[in-house]
């Protein structure tokens, strides 16, 4: 991974971006934060070998302008996220470049990890491999190659074992549920959502919950204030705005202080809806998020299933 | 419960469905008294959200009146209503809600019977669910 941080070091030396967004080492060990990284002399603590439970993508969309040239070194799950916060026009994609990173089938123990399809960054401009090869994915990755020290080749697709190892864990961990009854379903999640103590901690660790008034806030008058555990609308609105296009990274579970398997929820309804829609976030910029959009086909479709 | 009579929750849209409606009233043709209705501007105003709250108030079935494909006076209301239905009744059913509570239906303005007869049907179909499971038990908090 020091070819990584040479890029990134190349990036901020010839002055191409004003700093790279990273996980990077805190003081204490195993601890992980997100940075900005605008001086060379500091890119020895990116981390790249660990997992990290915020959204680089996020932090890019909130803090940073619009216009400010960055790097963003991150796994597919930030990337993707970053490509579906473009289309909702929270970051500008010709000024961010994206460095994503292999992760290992099955390296990460959390359930979202090992229900996930999407090992490899090919969606990224640049994409750095487990055995030390880069691929150049897109014409801005294109323009990095004077920088790159790594063997290049050709972009690469997940192995068909691996997302078969994927969607046998969502078998298990979805066909579970699927096979309760109504009523036990019902109880199941409510019985989760009377755990919630209202932290908010999910919408703010989602990548896709960008709104600035949010709905789920006391003065839209849709839930109530205060109430904990709050109103069951919390969380089904949440599950509305987002499923059909949840990434599965996991992130909302992660921050979750009562262990809510709140990934679990949101990754089941997009499955469903994946169905209908046959929408893949995060991949292609031109793909809208299926309720933002319509399609000619459909105009002329009487019926009132959507087909 | 033999003598069950459900609550059902009609949002319709102003230009179609909810003159659909009128005209089925001023024809006088019965229908059940089970269904209230809400006069929306367009099916695409109704959020899912107004639909989940409805059943979590313990409302039986949410009827949403839109008008029919190509007739809708906003131009593409309609078929984003149709999307955002299709997502929510899949809702639903994730989380253990019978999908068929939440329904969708064209109804133009001069369908007076079709009206009628759509709601019949729905008052039976919502009959045959039975009383909506999170009544009187997962209501919305009393504030």
């Amino acid at each position: 991974m020091e070819k990584v941080k040479a890029l990134v070091r190349g990036m901020l030396g010839s002055g191409l971006v004003e700093g790279v967004l990273a996980p990077v080492k805190g003081l204490a060990e195993g601890d992980i934060f997100p940075s900005l990284i605008t001086e060379e002399s500091e890119v020895d603590r990116i981390v790249l070998d660990s997992y990290y439970p915020f959204s680089l993508a996020k932090l890019a969309a909130e803090h940073l302008g619009k216009e400010m040239k960055v790097g963003l070194v991150g796994r597919t799950c930030d990337v993707r996220a970053l490509i579906e916060l473009a289309k909702r026009e929270q970051v500008d994609l010709e000024q961010v470049y994206s460095i994503g990173i292999e992760c290992e089938a099955g390296r990460f123990p959390f359930p979202w990890c090992q229900r996930c399809e999407y090992l490899l960054p090919s969606m990224a401009d640049v994409s750095f491999y487990l055995d030390g090869t880069v691929s150049l994915n897109t014409k801005k990755g294109s323009q990095l190659a004077p920088l790159i020290e790594a063997q290049v080749v050709e972009t690469r697709e997940v192995p068909k074992e691996a997302k078969e190892r994927a969607l046998k864990r969502q078998e298990e961990d979805f066909g579970e549920l699927a096979q309760l009854e109504p009523e036990e379903r019902l109880k199941y999640w409510f019985g989760y959502f009377d755990r919630c103590i209202k932290c908010y901690g999910c919408r703010n660790a989602c990548p896709l919950c960008f709104c600035k008034d949010c709905y789920l806030q006391p003065h839209k008058l849709i839930v109530k204030p205060g109430g904990n555990p709050p109103d069951k609308l919390f969380h089904l609105i949440r599950l509305m705005h987002v499923g059909d296009s949840c990434l599965g990274c996991g992130r909302c579970e992660a921050a979750c202080p009562m262990s809510i398997p709140i990934s679990r929820l949101y990754h089941m309804l997009y499955k469903e809806l994946f169905v209908v829609f046959h929408y893949e976030p995060g991949l292609d910029l031109s793909a809208l998020p299926p309720l933002g959009m319509i399609t000619e086909e459909e105009m002329k479709e009487p019926g009132v299933e959507f087909a | 419960m033999e003598n069950f009579e459900p609550k059902i929750l009609g949002f319709l849209c102003n230009w179609c469905s909810y003159a659909g409606a009128d005209l089925a009233g001023v024809s006088r043709l019965q229908y059940p008294p089970n269904i209230r209705i809400i006069r929306v501007m367009c099916s695409a105003r109704v959020n899912p959200a107004f639909v989940l709250k409805a059943l979590l108030s313990g409302i039986d079935g949410v009827l949403v009146g839109g008008c029919h494909p190509g007739d809708c006076h906003y131009m593409k209301g309609n078929y984003y209503a149709r999307r955002r239905m299709a997502a929510l009744r899949r809702l639903l059913k994730i989380v253990g809600l019978e999908p068929d509570r939440v329904r969708l239906e064209w109804v133009s303005a001069s369908e007076g019977i079709r009206f009628a007869q759509v709601v019949r049907e729905f008052t039976e179909t919502i009959k045959g669910l039975g009383p909506n499971p999170l009544k009187g038990i997962y209501g919305p908090q009393k504030s």
